[in-house]
């Protein structure tokens, strides 16, 4: 049977069951989000398992100063655990290189989305950078004990893989997180009436972004 | 969760008892203790990966879930091999009392095994992740999105923690030797000092060093 034996659909046809549209998220209220800086757990949710809900707020620009501080929040204290993995003295790194890396590009994606005509406050846009640091500390976080065990059972000076090696490879699964959830975010953000520019710029930011982000690297010492 | 840990850890045991029987009983009787601890070891440093990949997916399962549907897989899949412990041993003891002292049939035991470890391993991730389709909120797609991340999780440190606690089964050539219970990172017989340089040495195949096996 070829495709011109197909008859075509006649008008009156019943058309194919279509998937029931998606109930609309609603936005983070700010009560949940100061609940969250009370409680880790909390935090860990609000940043990994709601990517439509933050995508509400988004749109309807609420939270939006609650949302920033708990993003930095979580940015800065899950990333520590790994930093003391490499050593006492780089807790500090890790937050410094995915959160100090954002900052540095944060005016530069807030600048030229307003730009080119994105509808969208400086608040909802360092809400969305955000997304990036936070989630990928949140990773590193559960990536700690697996580099710890790392460090533990492998060599570092004369092997051709070292721990060190598998640590960059880590935190690169964990930037991927963390963009992945970015683009989760904009993908649901069906709401905002300026996206499409808004992805041009993401597009041309994260290159900016990920030069910034591997010389930060450099100058952390976290590439070999 | 406490029923499933055992089977579990007993599977291995009685799977990791055969797979040392093809050296001596000192490997075998080690065995009995470092396979339950190979996958202690590995869902211990794996914990709050999974349940970071499991939230990440938005699988909306606890820390404890997490930890249950992945001692599930361990559970499947030592339940799989312990089933073939029996042959596993008769094929060992054949190798011991028909080998030439040297290498053997240990690079056909090893590859044997590993297929075996392999299937078992597959077959368990398959059951599993449907059951977690089927339990959770979690689409199909995603659900095999979720078992798969975790499994590349657990071979990745399971790996190094299988090459640190070597040796489980060795060359006839080594018999009679007492070697430490964890060998560590000391060089394989081509110089890797941890899994991923075994592995990467398996892909590039360089040849032995020419003083081996006598330097063994």
């Amino acid at each position: 049977m070829t495709d011109a034996d197909i008859p075509p659909p006649s008008p009156s046809a019943p058309s194919p069951p279509s998937r029931p549209p998606r109930a609309r998220a609603e936005p983070l209220l700010s009560s949940e989000i100061a609940a969250s800086l009370r409680n880790p757990l909390q935090l860990v949710d609000l940043v990994l398992a709601t990517p439509e809900r933050l995508a509400a707020n988004l749109e309807s620009a609420s939270a939006g100063p609650a949302l920033a501080l708990a993003f930095v929040v979580a940015a800065t204290l899950f990333a520590v655990p790994y930093g003391l993995v490499i050593s006492w003295d780089s807790w500090w790194r890790i937050a410094a290189l995915y959160l100090g890396s954002t900052l540095i590009c944060l005016p530069s994606l807030y600048v030229f989305a307003r730009y080119v005509g994105v509808r969208v406050g400086p608040l909802q846009i360092a809400v969305l950078a955000a997304t990036v640091p936070a989630v990928a500390a949140m990773f590193t976080f559960g990536f700690a004990p697996v580099l710890a065990f790392l460090r533990a059972t492998m060599e570092s000076e004369s092997a051709t893989i070292s721990w060190l090696d598998l640590s960059q490879i880590l935190l690169a699964i964990a930037l991927v997180a963390g963009i992945g959830r970015l683009w989760r975010c904009i993908l649901f953000a069906r709401g905002l009436d300026t996206r499409q520019p808004l992805v041009l710029v993401l597009l041309g930011w994260h290159g900016v972004f990920l030069h910034v982000l591997l010389r930060m690297a450099d100058v952390l010492g976290l590439r070999g | 969760m406490i029923r499933s840990t055992l089977i579990a850890l007993v599977g291995a045991a009685v799977y990791g008892f055969a797979l040392g029987s093809a050296h001596s009983e000192l490997y075998a009787a080690r065995n009995l203790v470092k396979f339950p601890a190979l996958l202690v070891t590995t869902s211990a440093v794996c914990a709050t990966a999974w349940w970071i990949v499991a939230r990440a997916l938005n699988s909306g399962l606890s820390f404890r879930a997490v930890q249950h549907a992945v001692w599930r897989l361990f559970h499947d899949s030592a339940l799989l091999l312990a089933s073939l412990a029996p042959a596993v041993l008769f094929c060992a003891r054949v190798l011991r009392a028909t080998d030439d002292g040297n290498l053997g049939g240990y690079d056909g035991f090893l590859a044997a095994n590993l297929g075996a470890v392999a299937v078992c391993g597959v077959l368990a991730f398959a059951r599993q992740g449907t059951q977690l389709f089927r339990s959770s909120s979690l689409t199909r797609a995603r659900a095999f999105a979720l078992a798969t991340c975790w499994l590349a999780l657990t071979l990745g440190v399971g790996g190094q923690a299988a090459f640190y606690m070597r040796p489980f089964f060795g060359f006839p050539l080594t018999r009679g030797n007492t070697p430490p219970f964890f060998l560590g990172a000391e060089p394989d017989a081509r110089g890797a000092t941890n899994f991923y340089e075994a592995v990467l040495q398996t892909l590039e195949r360089p040849p032995l060093p020419s003083a081996w096996p006598n330097s063994r």
